[in-house]
């Protein structure tokens, strides 16, 4: 079970807690004080949570990418300062590369590229959002490689009777 | 059961207003309505086409993607274009996977 708290002020000084819950069976909740919200992933490959909470004065988020929790608190990340990009601005073209590393990573690889493919789209996912598309697509460039020579070696082991 | 009156937030009120509200308001930021169906019909059609040589794996996915792509855009789905995409894909890597197949068991028997 994963669990995430904050403490968060509002402007008039009044102090709330936010949590985050996972559990093993991968339900999701998001608790506000008393108040406890189901959470469900917007994504089908990955967990993608983006929850706006608006409390008096003060707006956070609750941003989830794979296993990786945050919260946000007026546009910045708690975590490291970094400042918030809303989920859904990022681009098309990046679940367009996580679909393809994930299902392609399945049909040419098994479990094991899928799963690759999944952590290799949360880490790319993250670094979008940090504006560094450049490096996210080498990221995709360099997995897809592999997965092509991984998908070769395995033909050349099954002709020499290998596999 | 009090409401509040038209127009009125919730927050920046005085706290000794009846209607001061210090609970949160909880929403999902990314709409219901996504471009997964979109993306995964564009996938699935392009693996269909790169596999069209593979007789079983070909058939399944070019058959997903094809009615994810048909749903997407009959359920008004955002990315329609690539929904669009992704059906003539899944489309065209079914037709060649049935080709192949012909093709194959033809050059068997």
């Amino acid at each position: 079970m994963l669990n995430n708290s904050w403490s968060v002020t509002d402007s008039n000084g009044v102090a709330h807690t936010i949590s985050f819950n996972r559990t093993w069976t991968g339900k999701m909740e998001i608790q506000v004080d008393m108040d406890v919200y189901r959470v469900k992933s917007s994504n089908w490959f990955i967990n993608l949570v983006d929850y706006e909470i608006m409390l008096p004065g003060t707006n956070c988020h609750v941003v989830v990418i794979g296993n990786k929790v945050d919260l946000t608190i007026n546009g910045v990340y708690v975590s490291n300062g970094k400042p918030f990009e809303p989920i859904n601005k990022l681009p098309v073209w990046i679940w367009i590369l996580v679909g393809l590393s994930v299902i392609g990573g399945f049909l040419f690889g098994g479990w094991l590229c899928m799963l690759l493919g999944a952590a290799v789209s949360m880490f790319a996912i993250q670094l979008v959002m940090n504006k560094k598309t450049g490096i996210a697509i080498l990221l995709y460039c360099i997995f897809a490689v592999a997965l092509a020579l991984w998908f070769m070696a395995q033909i050349q082991l099954r002709l020499n009777g290998y596999l | 059961m009090n409401q509040l009156p038209n127009n009125q937030n919730p927050y920046n009120q005085n706290p000794y207003n009846p209607y001061y509200s210090t609970r949160a308001v909880v929403r999902n930021t990314i709409p219901k309505k996504n471009a997964n169906m979109a993306v995964i019909s564009l996938v699935l059609g392009f693996f269909s086409l790169v596999c069209f040589w593979a007789l079983g794996v070909n058939l399944i996915i070019s058959i997903i993607g094809l009615v994810l792509g048909i749903v997407c855009l009959a359920g008004k789905y955002p990315q329609q274009t690539m929904g669009i995409i992704g059906l003539v894909l899944s489309v065209a890597g079914l037709v060649f996977g049935i080709g192949f197949t012909c093709l194959y068991i033809f050059a068997v028997i």
